[in-house]
C-alpha cells in the first residue's frame, strides 16, 4: 500500500478564469478551505500522511496556506515544476523524491477519503476511474477487463461533440504507480498518455473503479456543483454571536467572531467563516460558502454562491448561482439572477445555468445588475447603474 | 538573552533538546551548548557554532536528562569558554541561563575567595558555584537557597549529576514547561515546544519547580502549589519553511492572510476596548504609546491614524528611553506593543506606567506571554510564529490592528467609517496584487546591493514607514540605511547626497504629495539616484525620478500597509544579492529578553 502521495498542483489552468489568474486553481477556496486541502484530508484519513506536492504557477499562495501541512496531520515537502508542461512533467520533477509504490493525485478536483480507497490495495501502475454521464472529452478512456485499453482521450480519437452523453469511463487523475513509470514520462504529455505507451510496450495498466463522490474543476462555473458537494457533508457549528429572532435551518456553520444581526433567515446548508457580519434581515440559502472577514448587509438574499474572504456585499443585493472571489465590493441593490447562458471561453462555448463569476478585488458600483453568465475579472471597477454581460478582461473599467 | 531547553523523560535527551535549540535561535546564537546527565556524569558539549552545527554525537545517548543553551553574548564575548551551559568545580552541576545577573562580581569575588574556580567571564558562572556551595544532597533545596542570593532577571534550569531531576527557577525571563506524558520540557519560549505537546505550564515570578519523571513539584513562594495546565492554540508545523526559501520571503507572502485573520479575530473585542482606549472625558489628552524597534515604527504609524481620525493626541515613546525618564506622564490608559510580548524593555515600561496608575492595554503576537499577563487588556495579532529576525508580519498585523481599534471608535461618522472599513478590508487583496505583479524589485535589490548608504524619505502618515524600511534595510543587508521626514533633508542630511547615495521616496497621495515632489525635485538636483514607491499610473513622479516601483492605488490613508510590503521585498532581494543570512543577521536576536 502506497505510503506516500504526490499532489500535482502547478498547473496554471487558463480555462479557469478569472480565479485562476491569481493563484492555482487548487487553491480556489470552497466551503472554507482551498481544494488541495480537501485532497490532504481524504489522503490524511486513508492514512498517507507523507505528501510531497508540486508546485509552480503562483506557488508562493499554496505553500502560504499549506506550509509544512502540521495543521492538517500531514508532512508536506514541494518540489518545484519551473515550466508548466503538463502532468507528465510535473510527476518527473518529484522522481527523485519518490518510493514504490506510490499514489499520483490531482490537487484541483474534489474528491473524499472513500473515493480513495479502492486503489489503495491495487496493483501498481493502476488508474483510478469513475463512470459519468457527461464527462469533458478530454478526460474520456477505454477499459476492457479492468485492464487499460487506451489511454489516449477520446478528444483526441473522434471528431464527437464536444460532450459525451452516456456513461463513460473517465479518468480521476488518481493513479497508483511505481518508478517503471518515469521512463515513459519522458515523451507523454500526460500521465495517462504514458501509461498508454507503456501498456502498448505490453506492460498491463489496472484499471479501478471508484463508485465515492468525485467531481471535476476546470470552469469557473464549476466551483458550484463543487461547493453542493463538500457542503452535503458540513457539520453544523455555531460560533460568534447569534442575534435575536435568527431562523437557522439544515446544517449551519458560523465561525468565530462572526455576528449576525437580528431577523436573518439562514437556511443550509451555509458555511460562513470567521470574522464576518451579516444582515440584519440578510436571506441566505444554501448550498453557500462565505469566506473571513466578510461583510454582508442588510436585506440581502444569496443563494447557492461561493463568496471570498474581505468580500463586501452593499445593502438590498440578490445573489443567485454565483460565484465573488476575495476582497471584492459590492454596491448597493446589485442583481445577479440565474438564468440559462451561453459562456464563451477561447473557440469553445457552453450553456450554463448560472449568476455571474466575479474575481478578486473588483469594485462595483450602485444599482449593478450583472446577467447570467457575464464573468468580471479582477480588480475590474463599474460605475453605477451598469449592466454587465459577457466577459470583462481583468483590471477592465465598466463606464 | 538567550534560549534555554531542559529534558527529563523516557527518550535520549540530547537529540530533543538539540531539536528544540534550533527553534529558539531567534533569542540569540553566538553560541550554543549541550549538558547531558547520565547517572554520575554530566557530560558537556559547547561551542560558537550554530546549533544545526553542532555535534551532539559524543554526548551519550542514553541519558534521559539534559539541557541546552543557545547565546546572545551579553556578558562576555561569544568563545567556547562563556557558552553555556556552565558547571561548577567538581563537574556535578550543570546550569543554562538566560537573563543578567547584577551583582555577579561581587558574588564572584566572594566565591573566588573560597576556593571556586571560575573558568568563564559569564554572570552565568556564579549559579553553578553558587549551588555547589549550598548543596546538601537534594538539588531543589539548594538552588532555593542560591538564588536568594542573586539580583537580577533569569530564567535557569540545573541538573546535578546523581539525581534524576531537573531544578527550574524564574525571575522576570520567560520559562515554560511543555507536559507530555512522564516526560517534561522547560524552554524560553512555546515555540520550542509545538513538535511535542500543545499543553504547557506558566511559570510565575519567584517560581522554583522540581520535576523529575514522577511528576512537577511547584513552589510558588515557597509553598507547595498546584500547577494549572494550558492549552496552546499553535500548530507545530507552522515554524517551517514550507517551500520558501527563506522565513523573511514566506513571512512576507503570508501577509495578506495575517490581516484577514487579524481583523476576523478583533471584531470580538472591539466594544471593550472602546471603553477603555477613549473614556469620554479623557479626549483631549494624548495617548501613550511604547514599544521597540519594529514595534515602535507601528505605533508612529498609530500616532498618525488616531490624530488624523478622531483628533486624540497621540505620544509615542521607545520604551527603552521611557525606562529612564525621571518622570512617566500617562492618562488613564496606554498601549504597548511587542511581537514577541517578552522584550524586557517594553515590560519594564508598562511596569512603570501601571505603577502610575494607568490602565495597559497591549498588541502582541502571543498568547500568555508576559506583556498579555501583565496588561489590563490583550489584543492578539494572528501571525502565528515569526522566526525571520527582520520582523514583516506582525508589522503589518499591528498597523492593520491600529486601523481597526481606531475604525471601530464609536464617534466617527457612518458612512466614514463605512468607506474606511470597505478600504481596510481590500489591503489584503491588495497586497496579494501587489506581491503577484511586482516585476523590477528583485532587479532593484541587485542594483541597491551596490552602495552603501541609502536614505529613505516620506512625508506624514508614511514617514514611519520610511524608517521602517531603512530598518529592515539594515537588518538584512548591512546597508546603512536611514529614514528620514522628507522634510528634514534640508537639516542636515543634504550634505550626504551625491550620486553614490540613493534616495528611496514613498509617495502618497494625500496632502503631502505636492511637498514631496518639491523634495525629490531637491534630491536630484544634488544627483542622487531616486527610487520612488507610488500609485501605480502616477506619471508625474515617474517622469521625475529614476525608477518607480508602483503599488496598487489605495487611499492613501492605508498606503503605508502596502508600501512597507515594497520595502520589505526591496530589503529582501538587496540581501539576497549580498549574500546575507537574511533570517538570523550577525549580533541581532529576534526576542530582546535584557535591557
Amino acid at each position: 500500500m502506497p505510503k506516500r502521495a504526490v499532489i500535482l498542483a502547478a498547473g496554471g489552468g487558463s480555462r479557469g478564469r478569472p480565479f485562476t489568474a491569481t493563484k492555482p486553481k487548487s487553491m480556489i477556496f470552497i466551503a472554507g478551505k482551498p481544494m488541495i486541502q480537501h485532497v490532504i484530508e481524504a489522503l490524511e484519513e486513508n492514512g498517507i500522511r507523507d505528501i510531497i506536492i508540486v508546485v509552480g504557477y503562483r506557488k508562493e499562495r499554496l505553500c502560504d496556506f499549506i506550509g509544512s501541512g502540521g495543521s492538517m496531520g500531514v508532512s508536506v515537502n514541494y518540489v518545484v515544476q519551473p515550466r508548466q508542461l503538463g502532468s507528465a512533467d510535473a510527476l518527473s520533477c518529484a522522481s527523485k523524491n519518490l518510493d514504490d509504490p506510490f499514489l499520483v493525485l490531482p490537487g484541483n478536483k474534489f474528491l473524499r477519503a472513500d473515493t480513495l480507497a479502492p486503489i489503495l490495495n491495487a496493483t501498481s501502475p493502476s488508474v483510478l476511474v469513475k463512470t459519468v454521464s457527461d464527462p469533458p472529452r478530454s478526460s474520456i478512456i477505454t477499459t476492457k477487463n479492468n485492464r487499460l485499453e487506451s489511454g489516449i482521450p477520446l478528444e483526441r480519437r473522434t471528431t464527437a461533440t464536444f460532450r459525451e452523453k452516456g456513461n463513460f469511463t473517465v479518468d480521476t487523475r488518481v493513479y497508483s504507480l511505481d518508478r517503471n513509470i518515469f521512463p515513459f514520462l519522458e515523451e507523454a504529455s500526460s500521465i495517462i498518455s504514458a501509461l498508454d505507451s507503456m501498456m502498448q510496450k505490453g506492460l498491463g495498466v489496472n484499471i479501478v473503479e471508484t463508485s465515492g463522490e468525485w467531481s471535476d474543476l476546470i470552469y469557473p462555473w464549476d466551483v458550484l456543483p463543487v461547493n453542493g458537494a463538500v457542503l452535503k457533508h458540513l457539520q453544523p457549528r455555531t460560533a460568534g454571536k447569534i442575534g435575536s429572532d435568527v431562523y437557522l435551518q439544515g446544517n449551519v456553520n458560523v465561525g468565530d467572531g462572526t455576528v449576525i444581526a437580528p431577523h436573518c433567515v439562514i437556511s443550509g446548508p451555509v458555511i460562513i467563516g470567521p470574522g464576518c457580519k451579516i444582515g440584519p434581515q440578510v436571506s441566505l440559502k444554501g448550498p453557500l460558502s462565505i469566506g473571513t472577514n466578510t461583510v454582508i448587509e442588510t436585506f440581502t438574499y444569496i443563494s447557492n454562491s461561493v463568496i471570498g474572504s474581505d468580500v463586501q456585499i452593499s445593502p438590498g443585493g440578490i445573489i443567485e448561482d454565483s460565484v465573488i472571489d476575495d476582497g471584492t465590493y459590492i454596491g448597493a441593490r446589485f442583481t445577479s439572477v440565474s438564468g440559462e447562458a451561453d459562456i464563451h471561453v477561447g473557440s469553445e462555448h457552453y450553456q450554463q445555468k448560472i449568476g455571474c463569476m466575479i474575481g478578486e478585488g473588483c469594485r462595483l458600483g450602485s444599482g449593478i445588475i450583472a446577467k447570467p453568465g457575464s464573468i468580471i475579472g479582477n480588480f475590474c471597477r463599474a460605475e453605477d447603474l451598469k449592466v454587465i454581460s459577457g466577459e470583462i478582461p481583468d483590471k477592465s473599467m465598466v463606464v | 538573552m538567550c534560549g534555554i531547553v531542559a529534558y527529563i523523560g523516557f527518550q535520549p535527551a540530547a537529540p530533543i533538546i538539540y531539536k528544540c535549540l534550533g527553534k529558539l535561535e531567534y533569542r540569540g546564537y553566538d553560541s550554543c551548548g549541550i549538558a547531558i546527565s547520565n547517572r554520575d556524569n554530566i557530560t558537556v558539549e559547547k561551542d560558537t557554532k550554530r546549533v544545526a552545527a553542532l555535534q551532539f554525537n559524543t554526548l551519550p545517548l542514553d541519558g534521559k536528562i539534559g539541557l541546552g543553551h543557545t547565546r546572545w553574548a551579553t556578558c562576555g564575548e561569544p568563545s567556547r569558554a562563556n557558552a553555556h551551559p556552565h558547571v561548577d568545580c567538581l563537574h556535578k552541576i550543570a546550569v543554562v541561563h538566560n537573563g543578567n545577573i547584577e551583582n555577579f562580581e561581587e558574588l564572584r569575588k566572594a566565591l573566588v575567595g573560597e576556593g571556586h574556580i571560575f573558568t568563564s567571564e559569564t554572570d552565568t558562572e556564579v549559579l553553578p558555584h553558587l549551588i555547589e556551595k549550598y548543596y546538601e544532597g537534594e538539588l531543589g533545596q539548594a538552588v532555593t537557597r542560591a538564588i536568594k542570593d542573586i539580583r537580577g532577571s533569569f530564567a535557569i534550569a540545573v541538573i546535578c549529576a546523581g539525581e534524576e531531576k531537573v531544578v527550574l527557577a524564574k525571575q522576570k525571563s520567560p520559562l515554560v514547561i511543555g507536559l507530555i506524558d512522564k516526560e517534561y520540557i522547560a524552554a524560553s519560549d512555546i515555540a520550542a515546544l509545538l513538535d511535542y505537546t500543545d499543553r504547557v505550564m506558566y511559570l510565575e515570578e519567584g517560581d522554583v519547580c522540581n520535576i523529575t519523571t514522577v511528576g512537577i513539584e511547584l513552589y510558588r513562594n515557597g509553598v507547595l502549589t498546584e500547577l494549572t495546565e494550558e492549552r496552546i492554540a499553535w500548530k507545530p508545523a507552522d515554524t517551517r519553511l514550507g517551500g520558501f526559501s527563506h522565513y523573511m520571503m514566506k513571512e512576507i507572502n503570508e501577509q495578506p492572510r495575517v490581516i484577514t485573520e487579524t481583523l476576523a479575530a478583533f471584531e470580538g473585542v472591539s466594544e471593550k476596548l472602546i471603553g477603555l482606549l477613549d473614556p469620554p472625558e479623557n479626549r483631549r489628552t494624548s495617548l501613550l504609546m511604547v514599544g521597540c524597534g519594529t514595534s515602535y515604527h507601528s505605533a508612529l504609524v498609530g500616532k498618525y491614524i488616531f490624530e488624523e481620525l478622531i483628533g486624540r493626541p497621540v505620544n509615542v515613546e521607545l520604551a527603552s528611553e521611557l525606562n529612564y525618564r525621571a518622570n512617566v506622564i500617562a492618562d488613564k490608559v496606554a498601549l504597548a506593543i511587542s511581537q514577541s510580548g517578552e522584550t524586557a524593555d517594553t515590560l519594564q515600561a508598562v511596569r512603570r506606567i501601571k505603577a502610575t496608575g494607568c490602565k495597559m492595554v497591549c498588541i502582541t503576537n502571543v498568547e500568555g506571554s508576559q506583556l498579555s499577563r501583565l496588561a489590563d487588556l490583550s489584543i492578539y495579532t494572528k501571525a502565528g510564529p515569526e522566526i525571520s529576525v527582520a520582523s514583516t508580519k506582525t508589522f503589518i498585523a499591528q498597523v492593520a490592528l491600529l486601523y481597526a481599534i481606531c475604525i471601530s471608535h464609536a464617534n466617527i461618522d457612518e458612512i466614514l467609517k463605512k468607506d474606511l472599513e470597505r478600504g481596510l478590508g481590500q489591503i489584503p487583496i491588495l497586497i496579494r496584487q501587489f506581491l503577484n505583479e511586482q516585476s523590477n524589485i528583485e532587479t532593484l535589490g541587485r542594483y541597491l546591493a551596490t552602495f552603501n548608504n541609502v536614505l529613505f524619505v516620506a512625508r506624514g502618515i508614511n514617514y514611519p514607514v520610511a524608517l521602517e524600511g531603512a530598518l529592515k534595510l539594515k537588518e538584512t543587508s548591512y546597508i546603512h540605511g536611514e529614514g528620514y521626514a522628507a522634510g528634514e533633508l534640508k537639516h542636515g542630511p543634504f550634505a550626504l547626497l551625491d550620486s553614490n547615495t540613493p534616495a528611496i521616496a514613498i509617495v502618497a497621495h494625500d496632502r503631502t504629495y505636492e511637498a514631496m515632489l518639491t523634495n525629490i525635485r531637491e534630491i536630484k538636483t544634488r544627483k542622487a539616484p531616486v527610487i520612488a514607491v507610488v500609485e501605480e499610473g502616477d506619471k508625474e513622479v515617474a517622469d521625475l525620478v529614476d525608477i518607480v516601483i508602483e503599488v496598487p492605488h489605495t487611499d492613501p490613508f492605508f498606503s503605508p500597509m502596502l508600501n512597507v510590503v515594497a520595502l520589505q521585498l526591496l530589503a529582501y532581494y538587496t540581501a539576497l544579492e549580498r549574500g546575507c543570512p537574511i533570517d538570523f543577521p550577525r549580533n541581532l536576536a529576534k526576542t530582546v529578553t535584557v535591557e
